[in-house]
């Protein structure tokens, strides 16, 4: 069943390989090293495309929005847009957002009707890839991901090591909200899955806290999975062997509202975002561009 | 109390016992192409959707006119009782109606989703056009093909 096959990386500048960042202080260092044939080049600042799928979230958004403030000051060469996809929120959402959008320089998109994560996420890279960004981040809207943890997930694309960063709650260096049992252990089952399917190493399966490359936003942006999109879109990624790396993250327990699994709702989810997930190895999925380009310029190339 | 003792006055108008279950599926053929015919005369059925109904209908005709087919379908299924194999036809066409339901259903929902995104963004596009006057927020990527050259 495991479809991976030789890679076609056309860009890379050292070779790829599943990587687990283990610190990231080093990792920052790293970076500098591996990038002397571009530090030739005319520098510009990297652009940073920050999605939050926000659906009746109106009391976190604005203090994610304050957060990401502040990395804006820790990071002051990056240019980063947030871009919060408020998915058919019925609560003060859009009200909120056209009020204090512009006061954070956010761009914010309102979809007319809830479409669920996945298609709210898919919107957010779409804006992304038309804003050209160089490295586009998913946040959770309800402020469980941690704004300052994004230098760490944002520095090995940029340094091209890795096309998809998770930030993940479970490799060592981890920490904060270790969440409950029943769900580490379904995040282990398609960990576990993963691996037999397609031959890759994420552990943190459920994440929602990662980072993409523009070739692997512009791919997301034509297709992404609806239904299970964290779980999922392994799959089609690994297929089109985009390289995916962890990085420790310490996550917040939710600050407002609750989560919805149960016992046996998460038993059902299991069985439904496994077969999902086995279907998806023999599904038909768009090709994979590069910058813009079709693959297939990229592989004429001498 | 017999079945044909408690339909009373109506028994002696329906066919012999025999025929009577090709009696009702002809019956039942025929208001079903008739409301079949009438819901797209009036538009509320598209054509391409009343196809699957219109083969269901016809193979149901079919095979109660032609008695001996029905046997031969019954025998070639292993089903004893021919008029047996008659509702396992409806069965299948029913699988085959409910199917498409759910193709189609599904089409409808990735329809919208594609619907919904594109109108959220172009709205967001119209808001920024609005606000600025000239250039939306958004600036479009140039197809030259990018400066990969970062600042980290």
């Amino acid at each position: 069943m495991a479809l991976k096959k030789q890679p076609v990386i056309a860009r890379q500048t050292t070779p790829l390989r599943l990587i687990s960042i283990k610190n990231p202080r080093q990792d920052s260092a790293a970076t500098q090293q591996n990038t002397p044939s571009i530090a030739k080049l005319p520098a510009r600042a990297p652009k940073i495309a920050i999605v939050i799928p926000a659906y009746n979230e109106a009391k976190n958004l604005e203090k994610v929005l304050d957060e990401l403030q502040k990395l804006r000051k820790a990071r002051p060469r990056w240019r980063i847009l947030p871009i919060i996809i408020n998915d058919g929120s019925t609560d003060h959402s859009k009200e909120l957002l056209e009020r204090v959008g512009p006061l954070y320089e956010a761009y914010s998109v309102h979809l007319p009707l809830n479409l669920g994560i996945g298609s709210a996420v898919q919107t957010g890279f779409q804006c992304a890839v038309r804003w050209g960004a160089d490295v586009t981040l998913q946040l959770d809207g309800d402020g469980q991901h941690p704004a300052l943890e994004i230098p760490n997930l944002v520095c090995p694309i940029l340094a091209k090591r890795a096309d998809v960063v998770v930030g993940s709650r479970y490799i060592k260096g981890a920490g904060g909200n270790v969440s409950s049992s029943m769900r580490q252990w379904g995040t282990y089952f398609f960990s576990r899955l993963l691996k037999v399917l397609v031959g890759i190493n994420v552990r943190d399966t459920t994440s929602g806290f990662r980072a993409f490359s523009a070739d692997a936003t512009d791919f997301l942006a034509r297709y992404y999975p609806d239904d299970y999109p964290e779980v999922e879109a392994y799959v089609p990624l690994a297929r089109h062997d985009f390289t995916i790396s962890e990085v420790p993250v310490k996550m917040r327990p939710r600050s407002h509202g609750a989560s919805s699994i149960t016992p046996i709702r998460s038993l059902y989810y299991m069985i439904k975002v496994a077969i999902a997930t086995m279907m998806d190895t023999i599904r038909p999925i768009p090709i994979r561009r590069h910058s813009g380009r079709l693959q297939e310029e990229v592989d004429r190339e001498p | 109390m017999s079945p044909d003792s408690m339909l009373g006055i109506l028994s002696w108008k329906l066919p012999d016992y025999r025929f009577r279950i090709e009696f009702w599926a002809v019956l039942g053929c025929i208001v079903l192409f008739t409301a079949l015919m009438e819901l797209i005369r009036r538009g509320r059925l598209k054509e391409r959707y009343s196809l699957l109904w219109f083969l269901t209908a016809g193979a149901l005709l079919l095979f109660t006119a032609r008695r001996d087919w029905l046997e031969n379908l019954a025998q070639l299924v292993g089903v004893y009782y021919p008029p047996t194999a008659l509702f396992l036809l409806l069965v299948f066409f029913m699988l085959l109606i409910l199917m498409h339901f759910s193709m189609e259903i599904s089409r409808l929902l990735a329809d919208k989703h594609t619907l919904v995104q594109n109108l959220g963004i172009l709205e967001a596009r119209v808001r920024a056009l609005e606000r600025t006057g000239s250039s939306p927020d958004l600036e479009v990527k140039n197809e030259s093909g990018r400066d990969n050259s970062v600042d980290t």
